[in-house]
């Protein structure tokens, strides 16, 4: 895991979400994956989005996708983030399904469409948090 | 509801008085007061007084307005049969006339004021507001916290999947402007031209700062009544002949929740689509102009889209092309759209569309003004109306 600082309003999980950001704490990357439809999903939530059941479970996610859109960040929309701007943030699908969205880390003169990313587990301050490296 | 049943308050309820108060930076006067002042006026508008009204339909967000009974108080209305506060931001506005003349209709109200307020400048600024729901945990850490982001996302893929450049982003833009040279009430008056908009730096890639509205402290009410009740009033009546809402599968757990939208490059319009237009027995073809919600550039080109007022890819020709101008074939946001009259959650792009219906438009008067499309929306839920004139089917 490695450390990047980036200073910005911390996590808090709520009775829904929090075996997912435990998981992150440890290094891992879950994806719930309904059984009833077989369709992964994201944020974590009580139900399946795709087809309401409550039977899922945490599967390990690749972290590996593509660019699916991204932004580039001037203007600090809070002003713990002011020495941080430019920064890119990058929504990704999944190579084994689901849409995330995180920072990217490089540079982001590269971003386009499709662009292959993994996923890459930073701290910042007391939070583990998902970012998006090239792959 | 079957698809092809048109709902009943359809063609039997209208618009008749508007009321405005100054947009501006500051208001210096509480949100009851706008409100109130708002609502006095679209009620002197149409030549009703504050014993005519028995409900009042509003949307907020955030705690930023006061409670419609306020507005009752403050009018010193003698008692409401119907009162609805909505916890929605721009894709209320048609909704809640649309709730409105429905109680009309079924009898349950017989003049309905509509209104937003908020000191959304002074006070709570929402485009940049962190605040928790159930999706702000994934987004608020990674510094994704403020709507230009969100729709700045939508906007790339829009423009991946359509062509949809940054010139012609910059069209969308100049257009309102010259617009809002002819509207004393636009906070944002200045010409800007493409080139000079492309000069202009970004806020967040693809964003400008011209790509997005102006927070604002002000109000806005409407009078709903029955297309009866209408004809006797002071302002000729914009009949209600379309309407539909759409929280489409996958619009997720909260207002910013875009994970699990499918489609960036489309929003709720898209799915609206097919009911709105069967709604009114009317086709893209019939309409005149159109009251487009902009929060954000990008949600013109994305609604003229999804509505097939455009073909999918040819929304940036078409503006580009001028046909959205004052002279063109379907002039858009005649008021220079929430981009430079100022931001009340578009309730203002309704007022618009009932002022030109009225042939109110003074110097930015659109030729023909029979038949317009006006929605409320930017991203997964929302809502549209058409409004015609009286006698026009």
């Amino acid at each position: 895991m490695s450390q990047t600082n980036v200073s910005t309003p911390s996590v808090h999980p709520n009775l829904d979400t929090a075996w997912w950001w435990k998981a992150l704490s440890r290094d891992e990357l879950l994806i719930p994956a309904c059984r009833s439809c077989s369709k992964r999903f994201f944020p974590p939530q009580a139900f399946c989005p795709h087809c309401g059941s409550q039977d899922w479970h945490g599967a390990a996610g690749s972290g590996r996708g593509k660019v699916y859109s991204w932004i580039v960040t001037y203007r600090a929309f809070a002003p713990e983030l002011a020495a941080e701007v430019p920064y890119a943030i990058v929504a990704v699908d999944l190579d084994d399904g689901g849409r995330l969205i995180g920072r990217y880390f490089g540079d982001f003169n590269v971003l386009r469409d499709a662009l292959p990313v993994r996923a890459k587990i930073y701290r910042n301050h007391d939070d583990v948090l998902l970012g998006f490296e090239a792959a | 509801m079957t698809a092809n049943r048109r709902p009943a308050f359809l063609g039997r309820t209208a618009i008749t008085g508007v009321g405005y108060t100054p947009l501006s930076r500051d208001s210096g006067v509480s949100v009851q007061t706008l409100a109130v002042n708002a609502c006095r006026a679209a009620l002197d508008d149409c030549g009703l007084s504050p014993q005519d009204v028995d409900g009042i339909v509003t949307y907020s967000l955030l705690n930023d307005s006061v409670y419609g009974q306020a507005v009752a108080a403050g009018l010193g209305s003698p008692e409401l049969h119907y009162a609805v506060d909505l916890s929605l931001g721009g894709q209320a506005p048609c909704a809640a006339i649309a709730m409105a003349a429905m109680a009309v209709d079924a009898g349950v109200a017989r003049n309905v004021l509509v209104f937003r307020a908020l000191n959304g400048r002074s006070g709570m600024r929402i485009g940049s507001t962190a605040y928790e729901s159930l999706t702000s945990q994934f987004r608020y850490p990674i510094g994704f916290s403020a709507y230009p982001q969100y729709i700045a996302m939508w906007a790339r893929r829009f423009m991946i999947e359509t062509g949809f450049s940054y010139r012609d982003l910059g069209h969308v833009v100049s257009v309102q402007r010259e617009y809002a040279a002819l509207n004393e009430r636009a906070m944002q008056r200045k010409p800007l031209s493409v080139d000079e908009y492309l000069d202009s730096p970004f806020i967040v890639d693809p964003f400008r700062k011209a790509d997005c509205t102006i927070e604002a402290d002000g109000a806005c009410a409407l009078l709903v009544t029955s297309l009866d009740e209408a004809r006797s009033h002071k302002q000729p009546a914009a009949v209600i002949q379309g309407s539909a809402w759409t929280t489409p599968k996958g619009s997720g757990l909260d207002h910013s929740d875009l994970f699990s939208w499918p489609d960036w490059s489309k929003n709720c319009h898209h799915y609206l689509r097919e009911r709105l237009w069967q709604s009114a027995r009317a086709t893209p073809k019939d309409i005149d102009f159109a009251e487009i919600y902009d929060c954000f550039s990008i949600v013109v080109p994305m609604t003229l889209e999804g509505l097939g007022v455009c073909a999918t890819g040819s929304s940036g020709e078409f503006i580009s092309s001028g046909a959205t101008r004052l002279n063109g074939s379907l002039p858009v946001n005649t008021h220079g759209g929430l981009l430079s009259e100022g931001y009340l959650h578009g309730i203002n792009t309704v007022t618009e569309a009932v002022l030109q219906i009225q042939g109110r438009g003074g110097a930015r008067q659109v030729k023909k003004n029979d038949c317009c499309l006006v929605t409320s929306a930017a991203m997964m839920d929302g809502s549209a109306l058409i409004l015609t004139k009286d006698g026009h089917s």
